[in-house]
């Protein structure tokens, strides 16, 4: 009866006046901003260089090996010889066009290539600042130290790359958070009248002599409500995916994360493609995070416009409260679901927390903390409107 | 009158608008104290350091004041090889600890604050390089967060509308309003002299407590200097005092809420639900904003968000054209709105007021023959 319950509760959300479109016109904005922000490659801005970088690239991507940047190295000394001596034949095809441009493309990629190359040798010194730390730390037995050193030690050990892609395009979706704020502005549209609409129009009184039971109806619409957010937030995050992979040509999946350079001292062992999904599932969990938030909030409220105008303060605040760079704030980060939404900020480098004298990941601390408020959060809507409808019974 | 002042209970008193008022005000001043907090990074000793060489050379960059800074500066780098080369020579075991110490001590004593002295020369060089102005902005660069949509106010003036008119609708007094006593047009007008003043009002009061929390929380101190001065705005083609600019952008954002009420006037008109006007109105100031972030078209187009940001008229445009100003040698950037813009603007609001009047007018017109 529950699921039946549900796929009522979702149809009810789904067929409101305004949901499916703004649910369109937001899709398509968001779309529209992911092309506005590369437009580079639709042919406005730079396109020919680009192209020409593109076709460089592809030339040497994939394994790294001496023969490569040797190649890359001659090729760098040419162009500087025919630029530096105004001599560069005019019948050699280059990249770009010109030998200035492509002087100034290999440049940039034997930068990129080195930076790769020589990656081993940044975890190294890495490591032996983390060997010293765990000396001092031997010698003042400090417990907590030795625990972060050792753990700092398995995590970035065995590190190296053996591939060079370009994976600027992964670092610029993996960045991209405008739809996270999209779908927070509908999960809150959808959420607002989901208790408090019913209590608008009365039929909260009734709820209490419903046959499939009060709780049950309750947390129908709860499960409606999470499912309905979820939805939202899947097709949204897949229609980012699916743009950038057209738009930017997204290459790379199957390398190591460390291998962009933002998340150089990630602590996450997995792949570029696997932090995708695991990315794209943090941000669901964080607006399901809210959406109990939400369901809380219009179990409160009478009116469903001031459970909106509630929930978009609370996204505010809790936006607020996750871009704020001070410390004043870092332990209410940890209940603070928008850090789910933008996970690069708490996995791009190892961030402990010295729990009981064990260091325990800022991440996985997060997570927990979240789920907590928002069991806590749904058991308090569960029992409100259990309250209310109860109320609403003993008041026939 | 009667009406107005029986409309305004009715908006403050029994839909609750006041508490939002005292909500507003709360939320202005916790975020203007955070905001300064979050922007003050030094330690009480270092703000001391740093304060005290703001105060002694206060003012405009004059060639007297930049010798006596360089002597300065020169002064404090020999002073820190001093001491470096002292602590060097004392752990590689050239001097026993007495010494040390007593070398030592006067050193450390004038390198004390050390953050406040390198925040000093940083603004020092930012004063050389572009302001021309050595002050201390930091609460006027708060105060003036170029581009920041307060969405307290946003949301007070849209609760304030649905509050009045569209609540109305909702409960189904809206179909009294063609029986009444007074008129149906005055009530219209009443309406919309109701929801203006509330606006103003809310306006009024955001920007007295920010600026209230703000010379509580630091002090106002250099107000009477140049928009320039803040680092920010340093090439800004409008030559007015820092408190003129708050002032001017005070005068944006009631331009701008109030034609984000009339929108949502207009659109509560049409959609007759409160949750939907409060979704679109929210939508229409928050989402070009997102989407024409430093972009011209962000002020341009004929939308509250450019107004609401409050800082158009004097924000320079980071992609926007540097020119020379003949007169007084400065380099000035095409700042994102226009006088003529916001002359467009003012006609857009009353467009907006005119269809607001029209649609209500026709839905009285279409349940009247009903």
């Amino acid at each position: 009866m529950t699921i039946g319950l549900i796929r009522l509760e979702l149809r009810k959300i789904f067929s409101a006046r305004l949901v499916i479109p703004a649910a369109v016109v937001l899709l398509l904005l968001n779309v529209g901003s992911i092309v506005k922000n590369n437009e580079v490659y639709f042919g406005t801005v730079n396109a020919p260089t680009e192209r020409a970088a593109d076709a460089m690239t592809k030339d040497y991507e994939g394994r790294i090996t001496q023969e490569k940047i040797s190649r890359l190295q001659e090729y760098i000394d040419r162009l500087t010889d025919y630029v530096n001596n105004s001599s560069a034949p005019t019948d050699v095809e280059y990249y770009s066009g010109s030998a200035n441009g492509d002087l100034f493309l290999a440049g940039q990629l034997m930068t990129d290539i080195r930076a790769a190359y020589d990656y081993d040798t940044k975890i190294d010194a890495l490591l032996a600042d983390n060997d010293d730390l765990y000396a001092s730390a031997r010698s003042s037995g400090s417990d907590y130290l030795i625990r972060v050193a050792s753990r700092t030690a398995r995590t970035y050990s065995e590190r190296y790359l053996t591939d060079y892609y370009d994976t600027s395009g992964a670092a610029s979706a993996l960045d991209y958070g405008f739809s996270s704020f999209l779908v927070l502005l509908l999960a809150a549209l959808m959420c607002a009248p989901v208790f408090a609409g019913e209590k608008e129009k009365g039929m909260d009184l009734l709820f209490a002599s419903a046959y499939a039971g009060r709780r049950k109806l309750a947390f129908a619409k709860l499960c409606a409500c999470a499912l309905a957010c979820a939805a939202v937030g899947a097709v949204f995050f897949a229609s980012d995916l699916i743009t950038y992979v057209i738009v930017l040509r997204i290459r790379g999946l199957s390398e190591p994360l460390y291998s962009l350079e933002a998340f150089a001292y990630t602590p996450l062992n997995i792949s570029v493609g696997g932090f995708f999904l695991l990315s794209y599932a943090l941000r669901i969990t964080g607006t399901l995070c809210l959406c109990s938030v939400f369901g809380f909030l219009s179990s409160v409220l009478h009116r469903s416009r001031d459970v909106f105008a509630a929930s978009l303060l609370v996204v505010f605040a809790a936006m607020a409260c996750a871009a704020f760079g001070g410390e004043d704030l870092a332990y209410l980060k940890l209940i603070d679901p928008v850090m789910l939404l933008v996970p690069n900020a708490l996995l791009d480098s190892q961030r402990l927390v010295n729990i009981f004298n064990y260091p325990v990941s800022r991440f996985t601390l997060t997570l927990i903390c979240c789920l907590l408020v928002s069991l806590l959060m749904s058991a308090a809507c569960l029992s409100l409107n259990d309250l209310n409808m109860h109320r609403g019974r003993t008041a026939k | 009158m009667r009406l107005i002042c029986q409309e305004f209970r009715k908006v403050f008193i029994k839909r609750g608008l006041l508490i939002i008022f005292a909500l507003l005000l709360l939320y202005e001043v916790g975020v203007t104290v955070l905001g300064v907090r979050s922007a003050v990074t030094l330690d009480k000793v270092s703000l001391g350091v740093y304060l005290g060489y703001v105060d002694r050379f206060r003012g405009e960059v004059t060639d007297e004041k930049a010798a006596e800074i360089y002597t300065l500066i020169a002064g404090h780098d020999r002073d820190l090889s001093e001491y470096n080369a002292l602590t060097k020579e004392f752990a590689g075991g050239g001097m026993d600890r007495e010494e040390y110490d007593s070398r030592s001590r006067e050193l450390a004593q004038s390198l004390a604050g050390s953050d406040g002295y390198n925040a000093f020369y940083t603004l020092f060089e930012n004063a050389v390089a572009g302001s021309g102005y050595i002050a201390d902005t930091t609460v006027w660069a708060v105060l003036l967060k170029k581009g920041s949509i307060d969405a307290a106010l946003v949301f007070a003036a849209v609760y304030a509308v649905t509050a009045a008119v569209v609540s109305d609708e909702e409960n189904g007094s809206g179909r009294l309003r063609f029986t009444t006593v007074n008129g149906k047009a005055r009530l219209w007008l009443t309406d919309l002299a109701v929801i203006s003043s509330a606006v103003i009002l809310l306006c009024v009061c955001s920007c007295f407590a920010r600026l209230c929390a703000a010379s509580l929380s630091y002090g106002l101190g250099c107000g009477d200097l140049p928009v320039r001065a803040i680092y920010l705005y340093a090439t800004s083609g409008l030559d007015i005092s820092m408190i003129e600019a708050y002032f001017l952008s005070w005068l944006s954002k009631t331009a701008g809420t109030l034609m984000l009420s009339f929108i949502a006037l207009a659109v509560g008109a049409f959609t007759g639900s409160s949750l939907y006007t409060f979704f679109i109105s929210v939508c229409s100031v928050y989402l070009p904003s997102y989407l024409l972030a430093d972009n011209r078209w962000g002020y341009l187009l004929p939308l509250p968000g450019g107004l609401i940001s409050g800082t158009g008229l004097f924000a320079v445009t980071p992609y926007g054209s540097v020119t020379l100003d003949e007169n007084t040698g400065l380099e000035i950037s095409a700042a994102g709105m226009t006088p003529a813009a916001l002359l467009a603007f003012i006609a857009m609001t009353a467009a907006v007021c005119a269809v607001f009047v029209l649609l209500s007018y026709r839905r009285l017109v279409k349940r009247r023959s009903v």
